[in-house]
């Protein structure tokens, strides 16, 4: 977006914005203020050569303002000053100008480059300073924003000397407007001085006319575009030449009173440079040289604009400086004065947050607690699939009957030589066998045994037959286990050398076949056999009910020794229980 | 378009204040009522949230348990078929007998009882040492099917010492039955 570039003069505002240009006198009151009137016009004519322009643009302003009123000053600062920069210049400018940096607009540029901020030579930074009356840019900031434009502003005499060639050394430019002019001297590129000089070429034209010269200052209604040729070299109205050295030799004077350089460049609309550098030569002396700088032909004729214009084309930038109204809580040491309403602002506003807490937790976690219950709900499905697997389950557990248990209680039970030649539980809870003991005596012990283990009930000898040596007895047994007891593991014994061995494993002498450590399946602690002392023999038994057939085994040898198994038997191969 | 006075510029700002207020009167209530309504959606939403919670922690013992005892029996319901489960528990019951060393006699199965819960009944004779006999019957617990030892009967093997002879009678339950509603499936 281009910028507008505006310069405000003593007695003219003249602006330059897309190679069009526009020029309004100023009418000015009292102490240099804009009357109002000349506020409402300039204001219009700006905003209107603006919207003929561009009608939807509103561009900055890069606006340059006269030397009246301004003061420029080098200072200089440690380099560690460059942290807190402009603090450090306020306190500086509080020390240099007579005004509080409150009451003052003022900009500043490093000698060296902002951004690199090179310290001197000497480790120090040198600092140019602009400073003016904050009334005077606040009353330029609040006109240009009447003509909507946001204004930046710098010096217009530095401006005019980005017009000229690259300067050097000690010189100085006198920038020549209407009525007063615009002088800047320079050391070594850095300006070090800015005065008005009231001078302007208007008086050159007077004194052509043969108008008293005193009267720059109150000449105030210029022409809008005055003519080049009122004051060119034209024949019919050639100043006089006496009244012509009498105006240079004013000029003269005012220069010599503040500088003694060797170059001055000359610029300004409006204006016969080559005669007045050659007159203002002579009337300097001393071998000042005065370099006119011409202005080229076209709608931009001020150097301040020129310069601006060339500035934006080479880096797209502002100035480097930049004169600024600033706020007073930019001022060092300003404590900002306790302002009770944004106090009250600030309750108000956490009054109100605390208030909207449990709305605010409503809005950000109802969406997050919605999916996450529709996810619960869609899985909700599955719980009634989990109570049946459960009662399944149950179910399974509760009609497993503990037969290996109750194999190691009827083994523990059973007194030793007792045979046993049939076994029968079933999950109703029946339990029957079939067997021998060495006298009577056994059978009430060993029915005693099975109701003191808790596991057993309704113990009832149904048959018991004395052998023929009357030494044995012929049993016929059943009882009731209880179903839905508890199943409570026998103690394990101390894992001996052939691996864990329950109460119930095989009587010595006797091998089960497998590997130590028991059957493949078959967890550590369970028992591997029958209990010691229990041994199974005889004929099948008949299911429940049936007659259980014969009572005496025959053919068992009474009183076999233990460990030994009677062989050749009319039945087969019968475990003996070994005899105490 | 003209620069405003200052007291244009008031009149301007007063008429935006009264708008402003007027609008925060007139749709500041509506706004109020939904957002309350919103909140009172989200209060509902926690109130379920928790009565979820409750729920799922009373289930949450179930699942264990439920957990513990597929563990332990190694059965996972949903790969029980009721076509198939029949003869692959009897093939597991016969490899779990071969693996000890066990012979198998007869197998003889008949369907089960309804009002019972089975699927069917499996009666097998299986003859082999004490210890394998006793290793078979802890195995039937954990072949991986709902196997429930009806009765067994021991009875000496006249092969040879140490062999007995057990009888088993083992029934399979019908899964499939607790899958249905509770009345039907007593029915």
């Amino acid at each position: 977006m281009s910028d507008v570039f505006i310069e405000i003069g003593q007695s003219t505002l003249k602006a330059s914005f897309q190679d069009a240009g526009m020029e309004v006198p100023i009418e000015r009151a009292g102490e240099g203020r804009l009357t109002a009137d000349c506020r409402q016009q300039v204001a219009g004519s700006l905003r209107e050569f603006i919207r003929k322009q561009s009608r939807f643009a509103h561009p900055r302003a890069v606006c340059a303002i006269g030397a009246r009123g301004v003061s420029l000053r080098r200072v200089t600062l440690p380099s560690s000053a460059r942290d807190n920069l402009p603090q450090l210049l306020a306190l500086q400018i509080e020390k240099e100008f007579p005004l509080p940096p409150d009451a003052l607009a003022w900009g500043w540029y490093s000698v060296e480059p902002r951004d690199s901020g090179k310290a001197g030579t000497n480790g120090s930074l040198e600092i140019v300073v602009a400073a003016m009356r904050r009334e005077g840019i606040e009353e330029y900031t609040s006109l240009l924003r009447e003509a909507g434009v946001e204004p930046v502003f710098t010096l217009g005499a530095l401006a005019a000397g980005l017009a000229c060639p690259p300067i050097s050394g000690a010189c100085a430019l006198l920038d020549i407007d209407r009525h007063q002019s615009g002088f800047i001297t320079f050391e070594d590129g850095v300006p070090t001085s800015v005065r008005n000089l009231p001078w302007g070429h208007e008086l050159i034209k007077q004194t052509a006319d043969g108008a008293p010269e005193a009267s720059q200052h109150e000449s105030s209604q210029p022409a809008a575009h005055p003519s080049r040729d009122a004051i060119s070299d034209g024949a019919s109205h050639r100043p006089s030449r006496d009244s012509f050295a009498g105006a240079i030799a004013s000029l003269a004077q005012s220069i010599n009173s503040v500088w003694s350089g060797r170059r001055i460049y000359l610029t300004g609309p409006d204006v016969p440079l080559d005669r007045l550098a050659a007159g203002l030569r002579e009337a300097l002396g001393g071998g000042v040289e005065c370099r006119p700088v011409e202005l080229p032909a076209g709608n931009v004729r001020s150097a301040a604009l020129l310069g601006l214009q060339k500035a934006a084309r080479q880096d797209g930038n502002y100035p480097a400086l930049l004169i600024e109204a600033r706020k007073p809580a930019d001022a060092p040491g300003h404590t900002p004065r306790a302002q009770p309403w944004k106090w009250a602002a600030l309750a108000a506003g956490l009054v109100l947050c605390l208030g909207f807490l449990p709305y605010a937790e409503a809005l950000l976690r109802k969406p997050a607690l919605a999916r996450r219950i529709a996810d619960i709900e869609s899985t909700r499905g599955n719980l009634p699939e989990i109570d049946r697997d459960l009662s399944f389950f149950q179910y399974l557990e509760t009609n497993q009957s503990p037969y290996l248990t109750l194999l190691s209680i009827v083994g523990d039970a059973a007194p030793r030589g007792a045979r046993m030649n049939s076994l029968t539980l079933n999950r109703q809870g029946e339990f029957s066998m079939r067997g021998t003991m060495q006298n009577p005596g056994q059978i009430t012990q060993f029915r005693s045994n099975l109701i003191h283990s808790g596991w057993f009930s309704s113990v009832v000898v149904e048959e018991q037959t004395p052998g023929q040596n009357q030494r044995q007895v012929t049993l016929r047994m059943s009882a009731r286990w209880k179903p839905g007891e508890p199943f409570t593991p026998p103690p394990v014994p101390e894992p001996g050398p052939g691996g864990p061995q329950m109460p119930g494993g095989l009587p010595p002498g006797f091998t089960s076949g497998l590997p130590p450590g028991g059957p493949p399946g078959m967890p550590p602690g369970m028992p591997q056999g029958l209990p010691p002392g229990v041994v199974i023999s005889g004929r099948p038994m008949p299911p429940p009910g049936m007659s259980p057939g014969p009572s005496v085994q025959p053919g068992t040898p009474p009183g076999l020794p233990p460990g030994e198994s009677p062989e050749g038997t009319p039945d087969g191969p019968v475990l003996i229980i070994p005899q105490p | 378009m003209p620069a405003l006075t200052e007291r244009e510029k008031l009149t301007v700002r007063f008429g935006v204040v009264a708008v402003v207020v007027y609008l925060a009167c007139f749709y500041g209530l509506r706004g109020w009522k939904a957002i309350e309504e919103y909140r009172t959606d989200y209060q509902t939403l926690v109130r379920q949230a928790g009565d979820l919670k409750i729920e799922l922690q009373r289930h949450e013992n179930k699942i264990l348990l439920t957990e513990k005892l597929k563990k332990e029996t190694g059965i996972d319901p949903e790969k029980l078929a009721r076509a198939t489960v029949v003869g692959q528990a009897s093939a597991a019951i016969q490899q779990a007998a071969q693996r000890g060393g066990i012979k198998l006699g007869p197998i003889r199965e008949s369907p089960g009882n309804r009002s019972g819960r089975e699927l069917a009944s499996m009666q097998l004779d299986a003859t082999g040492p004490v210890a394998a006999i006793t290793s078979l019957l802890h195995q039937l617990e954990t072949t991986g099917f709902p196997l429930i030892v009806d009765s067994i009967q021991i009875d000496p093997d006249p092969r040879g010492p140490g062999m007995v002879k057990l009888t088993l009678r083992i029934v399979i339950l019908d899964h499939d039955l607790w899958k249905q509603p509770e009345g039907r499936r007593n029915a």
